[in-house]
């Protein structure tokens, strides 16, 4: 589970580095030479969640019998979290490859290059983005200018699905933990009042017994 | 922090020397369980790092016999009080774990967010009743790891096709089309769309299972789950051996070559194999 340290890096290149998602020798440098090919997708490794969330959470042995199923409480894991938890590792490359852009008021120079980077972690992006195009295909749409359209689509449909998953994380999250990951820390100073007033209706954490509640949180970013 | 439980009983002494690790006993702790390996691991548990919780315990192993459990102390009424961030690192914590004893070794990965109150509720609750259950799985999972595969429709090339192979639909389409805006049409639309669904579900069993049939003399086992998205082909995972992984990827390269135009595909692996440690304890 080694990679080659020289095709690595041409993956990492555009995918960043993630000692989990690294493949055998064989596998890296065949991807590393079709990276260019939109057929066969690595799946994005950076920081790595997306792609065993749904392994981690939903698969492997279960122990239930008798064992305190507890430590951040499965029953928190719905389905909302999840977009939660995987649109951070989008927002985490957008940040990414809004960094390599170096753009200076001129975000069309790449128009290619980050969706390419960056649109193909999260499921419910590619789920509306289908939606989306299914529509305007179904609806009539020639089939002639597809790719710019899509391209089109996908910056919008990302922000505002982005927008959307705010929000939810708004609704959802107590935890406002002091750490130093700047889109986020701008996304939590906004919802920061809304999270004062939402703190408690977490689903799940009602349903657990009274013992296992977390203590009274000392304020935002205040535990570190 | 308040302490939720006290340890109703110390640690089981020889275990914990087998772990080679001697971590404070505290009086809240908990043993938050990663995996569960054979006994001697390879390299032994110390060189295995640091697992979940701020700042991360680190992880040793709890033994019984030729079985062992990769365990690290925590705190579960620290880590609930934490929150998405705190989550995301001990999910990455727990995975990178795991992934790393995978590479070395077989593992039974556990799923996410399993505390034990202490080491012997895990030895005497689980590694020894079940231990029988424990090694058949090992020995099935021996030498293999997980590699998922998804298959997706390009969209556009498969409307497409559906349209050609059904002339039926495609006239219908340009009369729709042109009356699109208007209300009436919108029964028209949804028909005409649920039959484009309905062909391309068609397809999909067809695919799904060339798809299966390619890539199943690479692997030792297959698990499908469901399709993710509505373009989703084949959503599944491949339990494939070390060994045979160069083949089953030039599998990969044969269905990417004859198929590529019609479908992206979704690889990642080698991964512990968490789909086929399907048991409940």
């Amino acid at each position: 589970m080694v990679a080659s340290a020289g095709a690595g890096h041409a993956v990492a290149d555009e995918l960043g580095t993630d000692p989990l998602m690294r493949r055998d020798p064989y596998r890296t440098n065949d991807l590393a030479t079709r990276r260019g090919s939109p057929q066969v997708r690595r799946a994005p490794a950076a920081n790595g969640l997306y792609d065993v969330l749904d392994l981690i959470l939903d698969k492997g042995i279960v122990v239930d019998a008798f064992v305190r199923v507890s430590l951040v409480g499965i029953e928190l894991l719905t389905v909302d979290l999840r977009v939660v938890i995987a649109s951070v590792d989008t927002y985490l490359r957008y940040a990414e490859g809004v960094e390599r852009l170096n753009v200076r008021g001129d975000e069309r120079t790449e128009p290619a290059t980050l969706p390419g980077m960056v649109g193909k972690g999260m499921k419910a992006h590619t789920f509306s983005k289908g939606a989306e195009k299914i529509t305007h295909a179904l609806g009539g749409g020639g089939d002639d200018d597809d790719d710019d359209h899509g391209d089109e689509g996908e910056h919008s449909v990302a922000g505002s699905l982005s927008k959307g998953v705010r929000k939810v994380v708004g609704k959802l999250l107590g935890g406002d933990e002091g750490e130093e990951e700047d889109d986020d820390a701008r996304a939590r100073r906004k919802r920061e009042s809304r999270e004062q007033e939402r703190r408690h209706s977490l689903p799940g954490r009602e349903r657990r017994e009274g013992e296992r509640r977390p203590p009274a949180r000392a304020g935002g970013g205040g535990r570190r | 922090m308040k302490a939720r439980r006290s340890r109703s009983a110390g640690p089981i002494d020889e275990d914990r020397a087998a772990g080679g690790e001697a971590s404070p006993v505290e009086s809240d702790a908990e043993i938050y369980l990663y995996g569960i390996v054979r006994w001697p691991l390879t390299g032994g548990a110390k060189s295995l790092g640091a697992g979940v919780g701020d700042p991360p315990g680190p992880v040793r192993a709890v033994r019984a016999g030729e079985l062992a459990a990769l365990v690290s102390d925590v705190f579960p009424a620290e880590m609930e009080a934490q929150g998405v961030r705190g989550m995301r690192r001990d999910m990455k914590a727990h995975s990178l774990l795991l992934s790393a004893v995978a590479a070395k070794t077989t593992v039974l990965p556990v799923r996410f967010g399993v505390v034990l109150p202490d080491e012997r509720s895990m030895v005497e609750r689980i590694l020894l009743p079940r231990r029988v259950e424990l090694l058949e799985y090992l020995d099935h999972l021996e030498g293999a790891n997980e590699v998922t595969f998804r298959a997706t429709y390009v969209e556009q090339q498969i409307l497409r096709e559906v349209l050609q192979a059904r002339p039926e639909l495609a006239s219908r389409r340009a009369p729709t089309a042109r009356r699109s805006g208007l209300s009436a049409s919108a029964e028209s639309q949804i028909e005409l769309g649920r039959q484009v669904a309905m062909a391309i579900q068609e397809e999909r069993e067809h695919d799904a299972n060339e798809l299966l049939q390619t890539l199943k003399p690479a692997a030792k086992d297959v698990r499908i789950g469901k399709p993710q998205t509505d373009l989703m082909v084949l959503n599944a995972s491949f339990l494939v051996e070390r060994a045979k992984l160069p083949a089953f990827d030039r599998l990969l390269e044969r269905i990417n070559a004859s198929k590529g135009s019609r479908m992206t595909f979704d690889c990642v692996g080698p991964l512990p194999p968490f789909s086929f440690a399907d048991l409940r304890l």
